[in-house]
């Protein structure tokens, strides 16, 4: 089998999926900035995280699921670690902070999220985590996906119904059986 | 090529798998018969649309008659062929593998479809899914001067594109058997994903390693049989048999006296001899599908065989 890794899809989606993995971080230095005149840097893609999760939540409701059989599933929860650096920057600023301060802060901020969005890494987000849902690895017919899944995914042995959201991201979903 | 298929396994197996998840998939065929499969990932309402699609072709299972898939055989209205023969179905491999791996296939976006799309199917189940299959791109063009009814009252630019998936399907597939319901598009298929241009050498081989016939003949041969369906369909059907083996050309032209032709049009000196207008005589002489009637001594051409008695 040769591995690869999951397809990175398209940057647009990339991109949303990047401000709802940072949307609580950036939500908090907003509110650590608030009252500045470029608080608006933090609140608007904060408010846009939250929009495209909660958008998200409704595509993977409303989506059609498909049976997956998974070969591999590895833990993704230790990608996590990459976010704690954006979990101290709250702690750097605050309404007394200069607007260079800020501006920086905006930058590293803006960086970090960057450097998550080109290496696709988007997928672990802590919200997720708070939900009750962990973030995998894994892979069906040797294709690789990110796998979001709340069940215990050691128990899978058969198909297991999951909502694909873009191109290499799948949520774990209840068996429907339709209607006639 | 006899179906032994149950068929009432097959509707029920129809049945209980369009109630399962569905998945869609659209493909374009390369020149070199490559088929490039991608996904277009649907919402709940779009699936349930597709399962009404899937069982309007369940529907025409069950009230159409079965018949088997021979070379000679033409779909009638409510007709649908059964093909369960091992050689068929691992011809039709790549459709097998999409029926069991549609669901990793790269996703496309609906905005990247264009008139490259010869085809879209839906797989249906869980596991031992089935396969529903239309020769058709699912793009409509733009509509001239691009505006769509919008609301019930006005008219409004659509910038999206707009899709037409119809409820027909051209073929349905399963573990072990195919139902073809659209026989026209099923054949271009078969041709276009390369089957008939890997196989038509070894077909025509069949007849010219027992009955010589000359370079240029065979070249015709291979000509028309490359783009008419029912010229390759008795090739495949001839090699199939493999009848040919003991036969002589005294035979050839025996055999062609006897329903009344001309011996001299299908053999010449000590070759086989091919005249492309004359192509379905020469074939169905090859494949004994014609005799004359015993009591009106009318020429019939059987589209067809069983052993007698059998």
């Amino acid at each position: 089998m040769n591995a690869r890794p999951p397809r990175r899809g398209s940057l647009a989606v990339r991109l949303e999926l990047g401000l709802a993995a940072f949307a609580p971080a950036l939500g908090l230095i907003a509110f650590r900035t608030w009252g500045s005149q470029l608080t608006w840097l933090f609140a608007v893609p904060a408010a846009a995280g939250v929009a495209v999760l909660a958008w998200g939540a409704v595509l993977v409701v409303r989506g059609n699921p498909e049976p997956f059989v998974f070969g591999t599933i590895e833990d993704q929860s230790s990608e996590i670690v990459g976010h704690i650096g954006a979990y101290l920057l709250p702690v750097l600023v605050n309404t007394t902070s200069s607007t260079e301060d800020i501006a920086v802060v905006a930058t590293v901020m803006g960086l970090i999220v960057l450097i998550h969005v080109t290496t696709g890494r988007v997928h672990v987000n802590p919200l997720l985590y708070l939900l009750g849902r962990r973030v995998y690895e894994a892979t069906a017919d040797e294709t690789a996906y990110f796998l979001v899944a709340r069940s215990d995914v050691s128990e899978w042995t058969t198909s297991q119904p999951c909502v694909q959201v873009g191109a290499n991201l799948l949520v774990e979903s209840r068996p429907r059986v339709s209607r006639r | 090529m006899a179906a032994s298929t149950d068929l009432t396994a097959v509707i029920e197996t129809i049945e209980a798998r369009v109630a399962e998840p569905v998945s869609l998939g659209v493909a374009r065929i390369e020149s070199d018969g490559r088929v490039i499969v991608s996904k277009l990932l649907l919402s709940d309402d779009a699936a349930d649309a597709f399962r009404e699609h899937c069982r309007a072709a369940l529907q025409a299972i069950e009230s159409g008659t079965p018949r088997s898939y021979s070379s000679g055989a033409e779909l009638a209205n409510d007709e649908f062929f059964v093909v369960d023969d091992a050689e068929t179905l691992a011809e039709l491999a790549i459709f097998g593998d999409l029926r069991s791996s549609i669901e990793t296939m790269p996703v496309i976006k609906p905005a990247d479809l264009d008139h490259t799309i010869q085809l879209y199917a839906i797989a249906a189940g869980n596991d031992h899914r089935v396969l529903f299959v239309c020769r058709t791109n699912p793009q409509l063009s733009y509509r001239a001067g691009r505006f769509l009814a919008i609301g019930r009252e006005r008219l409004a630019r659509v910038g999206d594109p707009a899709f037409s998936f119809s409820p027909g399907f051209d073929f349905v597939m399963g573990e072990g058997w195919v139902v073809v319901l659209d026989q026209r598009a099923f054949e271009m298929l078969f041709r276009e994903i390369g089957v008939v241009e890997q196989n038509i050498s070894q077909w025509i081989e069949a007849i010219t390693q027992h009955l010589p016939m000359d370079e240029s003949d065979v070249d015709q041969l291979r000509k028309v049989a490359l783009h008419d369906s029912r010229t390759w369909r008795r090739l495949r059907e001839i090699e199939h048999r493999g009848h040919l083996v003991d036969v002589t050309l005294d035979q050839v032209r025996t055999y062609a006296s006897l329903v009344g032709l001309d011996p001299d049009t299908v053999v010449a000196g000590d070759r086989l001899t091919f005249d492309p207008a004359q192509r379905f005589t020469f074939l169905h002489l090859l494949n004994e599908d014609l005799y004359k009637g015993q009591l009106t001594d009318e020429l019939f051409e059987a589209h067809r065989k069983t052993l007698a008695g059998g």
